[in-house]
């Protein structure tokens, strides 16, 4: 029986898809060469969504997902087991995202065009929330950069704090102030704040020292 | 009404929103709110953009991504197997080599071609730069388009039937149990088999086209069966290889937890299947893509 099973565990591969992702990785690690396909199948939809989400352009979005599970595959050896391997993949998908932001920041920003804004809201069908997700996307793309990862984070996906802030490698306190000033900028951004009010963050985005400007001047 | 100096920032609305105010600040905007409509809007607005995100619906990587991460991730591989100093790197864990009886050349053939494409890969395969590589039984049997397969397909024909397995099993796949389920149907009768005796194909009472002679005539047995557009197919077939022109070993028309797909085996190297579950109108770049698996032959 033992060895029946055990026969059965090596043999047959689609018992891959039942061992969790940990046990993938040291698999992988071990020369499993299928390994490494049932990780990437079984994250590649959050990966996509984070980078889509994070960079607002699908052809981005692309080149960093396969930045990310290329070095996730190759670097696999610094995954510590005792670490949740989808907050050390989404750490390298983030990475990844920051490093095409750090590169397009050299070129001249292309603001996104209809089409595009539309694609990313709603790439697989076309339901009634589209226009919504449209002008969501487009919105998210004039947020600064940290603020925009830790909404993406945590309010598009769920994420929760503490994950995020492994994720990010700074302390709860500031993704939470992130969540804070990213969905203040996108309420301005959507048109729904008064104005004079939550649009004037995107160039001191990045600045975590800079609080929020304060009293509205129009009504002083 | 209201003095202006006194209203708190939109970060401090939207820290208020989450509950992460201390109880002192969380008690000055209440307060504040109480008397300042503006600020209750904004809080509202702050609360309606919080919703909105988390109301985003759910996307999911597109066909042509998930091909070329496959291709480089492939080609990374295969770089680290160099590194080893292994030319064919076996894996730890075992698994057994049978299904398959010409062990590298196909694997050769499709690394070659895939290090060569990986730039432009998508492209290639929109293009169509190895079209139609032993699809033309797909086509059911429109000779004029079968002139151009015989170049490109020597070594896959050393692997693979010249015709793909293309049949209506009736077979529900599901996600836990597809490796079984498709190393079931490639066990089940051969081609010929199929051709000479409808019916003996599965579970289901379809009639079976083995090389292309009946595909067109069995959708009306099961409704849940889609139907094969063979254009569609080919086209999707393509994307699926990347562009490598490998052909198939089975196409199976039949359900995915109940809903019309198809199910593409495309082979992978000596002894693995790449299982593609695509939707019924397969359509490059249409997100056709529902599930893809790679396992043992």
């Amino acid at each position: 029986m033992t060895a029946g099973e055990s026969l059965r565990s090596t043999a047959m591969p689609d018992d891959l898809s039942e061992l969790d992702d940990t046990t993938l990785m040291t698999r992988h690690l071990d020369g499993d060469e299928l390994a490494f396909g049932v990780l990437v199948a079984r994250h590649r939809d959050r990966a996509w969504s984070v980078a889509l989400r994070t960079l607002g352009d699908p052809t981005e979005a692309a080149d960093a997902v396969q930045d990310a599970f290329l070095s996730a595959f190759r670097s696999a050896g610094s995954f510590r087991s005792e670490a949740k391997f989808s907050t050390w993949l989404h750490r390298i998908v983030v990475n990844a995202c920051l490093d095409r932001m750090r590169r397009a920041r050299v070129r001249p920003a292309v603001p996104l065009d209809d089409a595009t804004a539309a694609r990313i809201a709603d790439p697989y069908d076309a339901f009634a929330a589209s226009d919504l997700s449209a002008e969501i996307a487009q919105a998210l793309a004039h947020i600064g950069e940290d603020q925009r990862i830790a909404i993406v984070l945590v309010d598009v996906h769920g994420m929760a704090i503490e994950e995020a802030a492994d994720v990010l490698g700074v302390p709860a306190g500031t993704v939470k102030s992130r969540c804070h000033r990213g969905r203040a900028a996108l309420a301005g951004h959507l048109g729904h704040l008064r104005p004079g009010r939550g649009t004037t963050t995107e160039s001191a985005a990045s600045n975590e020292a800079t609080p929020f400007p304060l009293p509205n001047p129009s009504e002083s | 009404m209201t003095d202006p100096h006194t209203h708190p920032d939109v970060e401090t609305l939207a820290a208020f929103a989450a509950g992460d105010l201390d109880e002192s600040g969380a008690a000055s905007v209440s307060h504040h709110l109480a008397d300042c409509g503006e600020c209750a809007g904004d809080l509202a607005a702050i609360e309606r953009a919080t919703g909105a995100l988390a109301s985003l619906p759910p996307v999911t990587m597109p066909l042509d991504v998930i091909t070329a991460l496959e291709r480089a991730l492939e080609a990374a591989r295969a770089l680290e197997a160099e590194r080893r100093g292994a030319g064919d790197p076996t894996p730890s864990s075992g698994t057994p080599s049978v299904g398959i009886s010409a062990p590298t050349s196909l694997a050769d053939a499709r690394r070659r071609r895939r290090l060569s494409f990986a730039p432009f890969a998508a492209a290639a395969a929109v293009v169509g730069l190895a079209a139609a590589v032993g699809l033309g039984a797909l086509r059911g049997g429109t000779p004029g388009d079968d002139t151009s397969a015989t170049g490109d397909s020597a070594g896959s024909a050393a692997i693979s039937p010249a015709a793909p397995l293309q049949l209506q099993s009736g077979t529900d796949y599901t996600q836990d149990t597809l490796a079984e389920q498709v190393r079931t149907t490639l066990s089940g009768p051969p081609a010929a088999a199929l051709e000479a005796a409808p019916g003996v194909g599965g579970p289901a009472d379809d009639s079976t086209a083995g090389g292309g002679t009946a595909a067109s005539d069995t959708d009306s047995r099961s409704a849940k069966t889609a139907p094969l557009d063979p254009a569609a197919l080919e086209s999707c077939v393509q994307e699926l290889s990347g562009g490598s022109g490998a052909v198939p070993v089975l196409i199976d028309s039949a359900t995915y937890a109940g809903q019309p797909a198809v199910v593409v085996v495309l082979p992978f190297r000596a002894d693995k299947l790449d299982v593609f579950v695509v939707r019924p109108d397969c359509r490059v770049g249409n997100d056709a893509l529902i599930y893809f698996q790679r396992i043992n032959a």
